[in-house]
């Protein structure tokens, strides 16, 4: 965690549904100017108790703002009590924000091609990893997986972005009908990957462990952006933990929110999951 | 300085003048438990606040009445696998398995920084066997910039933990006993809500030489996902905490009161400067703040805001005037 984490309260720009999720739009106090892709906030929605915690989400834009502050956008499904309480937020309401958390995705430059890889809301951190990419002149592959077609969001960013995309959904309803994993692995299969080449991914576990495998059946390096139960974000109350191989062969308990949220495939402990 | 000009004199007076009718009586939050001595009785909880390096980001760390570091044992731990947390309504489950690290390392880079910091440290110290917290006392004996030991005879998440130790006055006794004389520190005892009578329990541990004690760990508490059949935690149970346990933390602080003289640290639930008066009225010479940490990172430093509001409004001078002054109607 740098330094200039920041705990303030942001103005609510737009918040409406898309598709099957939500897009909130809110004004960043600077806290945020140097947020890189891969990096979280974590955002209490509700002053009183219930629910008590705040809730991370992955940045999946940084947009021009006024005074060179920028309006950030976050990508969300709503799933329980928290989450839906943040449907209700209108724009003029607040929020509370605390970021930016954790360390950016590994690489980013012009010697590791990226192949992006996502799992439905798993596209969030992508968006600004696709976009930030594409400004560095990276090249890169883009991997979107849904269970539907209204589950796909953001679409329309990465075609704006003019970067190779495939689809797939769970029903067939849009792209090609089954996993994002079958997709990557038959471009990985057709020997397109150049040398250098890495994998990020973001989705739900049963996506990590597939594309994890994929990544260590093709020897390629893979960035997953980790998801567990958290409550502080800050690193001080240890619940976020993933389960780390460290080269001495131990495996180590470490924090998303502090050493992650991003972490290579291949050393994740997963008998420990 | 004498001044030359009348009209600078004239300003100087009427803000002399504006000072003295501003001026409150000071007041006293400065707390004493042994040989803690704090600058007032806001501490935050173990388990809570890490080592205090990440949230010294945020704020002095001398602002706190004391910081009790996380849950240390002998050797490293690495604590359960995850899923570690489970929400629930107003609080928490957790179960972290005192994922520590250790207390050689404790001294080597984490208490360099506390010092330097300038807060005083209560170290919460962890066995699973006797001769195990006897050992952790000794080699923290003497060191420098400890105000207090505090026994973790209540951990609810490890399997062979010290809960056995919190369960029964005579383990408990037993336990307080052979680290009285092993250490010079001031102690402090932990008490598990999870116990049928602690009234007997705390009456055992002073008995047998804490010099304080605290109230509560966690509640034991579990919960289910209801689509998938499953527990959430993957230990199945946990500790609860937030403001849901508060109701239990002040109950056993009021009842812990009624049978021990020495001075009580009340924690469970403690989001306010209100809550911490609660506690206080109900016995607590000190408190902690432990989840609301994880909510704001100054959240204890709101307490303390709150607290002294609470005084001023009150007419209350010397936060020790709070301590048991609850009126039984």
């Amino acid at each position: 965690m740098a330094p200039s984490v920041q705990s303030y309260e942001a103005l609510v720009l737009e918040n409406h549904p898309v598709g099957n999720y939500h897009r909130l739009l809110f004004q960043d106090n600077g806290a945020l100017s140097k947020a890189l892709p891969g990096q979280f906030i974590n955002i209490r929605v509700f002053e009183g108790v219930v629910p008590l915690l705040r809730r991370p989400f992955s940045i999946a834009r940084l947009l021009p703002g006024p005074k060179g502050k920028h309006r950030v956008e976050v990508l969300y499904a709503s799933l329980r009590q928290g989450t839906q309480l943040l449907t209700d937020k209108r724009p003029g309401n607040t929020i509370g924000v605390l970021g930016p958390l954790g360390h950016p995705f590994p690489h980013m430059d012009k010697k590791h091609p990226a192949l992006i890889v996502s799992g439905g809301i798993g596209v969030a951190p992508m968006v600004f990893l696709s976009e930030y990419l594409k400004k560095k002149g990276v090249p890169q592959e883009v991997f979107l997986g849904a269970r539907t077609a209204d589950d796909l969001v953001d679409l329309e960013v990465f075609k704006r972005l003019k970067v190779p995309i495939h689809i797939t959904t769970d029903d067939g309803s849009k792209g090609r009908h089954g996993f994002v994993t079958q997709e990557l692995e038959a471009y990985l299969e057709a020997g397109k990957a150049k040398p250098g080449t890495v994998i990020y991914a973001c989705g739900p576990r049963p996506m990590f462990r597939a594309v994890s495998q994929v990544g260590d059946e093709f020897k390629i390096p893979t960035y997953l952006s980790w998801e567990e139960h958290m409550a502080c974000g800050l690193g001080i109350c240890l619940t976020c933990v993933c389960p780390v191989k460290q080269e001495s062969g131990q495996t180590k308990m470490v924090r998303s929110c502090y050493e992650g949220p991003v972490f290579e495939a291949s050393t994740i402990d997963w008998e420990r999951i | 300085m004498p001044c030359p000009s009348g009209k600078l004199n004239f300003e100087r007076e009427s803000k002399l003048k504006k000072k003295t009718q501003k001026t409150k009586p000071t007041l006293d939050l400065g707390v004493t438990i042994g040989k803690l001595k704090m600058v007032n009785p806001v501490m935050v909880a173990s388990g809570c606040f890490g080592y205090g390096e990440e949230i010294s980001k945020f704020y002095p760390l001398k602002q706190l009445g004391a910081i009790v570091v996380k849950g240390t044992t002998l050797e490293p731990r690495q604590g359960n696998s995850p899923t570690r947390m489970a929400e629930t309504p107003a609080g928490m489950l957790n179960s972290i398995g005192l994922q520590n690290v250790g207390v050689d390392e404790l001294l080597k880079t984490k208490m360099p920084f506390l010092r330097k910091a300038g807060v005083p440290v209560v170290v919460n110290i962890n066995g699973k066997v006797l001769e195990e917290y006897v050992e952790l006392a000794k080699r923290l004996d003497g060191q420098t910039g400890i105000g207090a030991l505090e026994i973790n005879i209540s951990c609810p998440n490890v399997k062979e933990g010290g809960i056995e130790f919190g369960s029964s006055p005579e383990a408990a006794a037993r336990v307080v006993s052979a680290i009285r004389k092993a250490t010079k520190h001031t102690l402090i005892t932990k008490l598990s809500p999870n116990v049928t009578d602690v009234k007997t329990i705390a009456r055992a541990c002073v008995d047998a030489g804490s010099d304080a004690l605290s109230a509560i760990n966690t509640v034991v508490g579990m919960a289910i996902d209801a689509k998938a059949r499953k527990p959430i935690l993957k230990s199945i149970t946990g500790g609860l905490s937030g403001p849901a346990v508060k109701p239990i933390g002040l109950r056993v602080v009021y009842q812990v009161r009624q049978v021990v003289k020495v001075p009580i640290i009340g924690m469970g639930g403690i989001v306010t400067g209100e809550d911490a008066v609660e506690y206080l009225l109900a016995g607590a010479t000190a408190v902690a703040v432990g989840t609301a940490n994880y909510l704001e990172p100054n959240a204890a430093l709101k307490v303390v805001e709150g607290l002294r509001k609470y005084m001023a409004d009150n007419g209350v001078r010397k936060v020790s005037d709070l301590v048991g002054a609850l009126r039984i109607f």
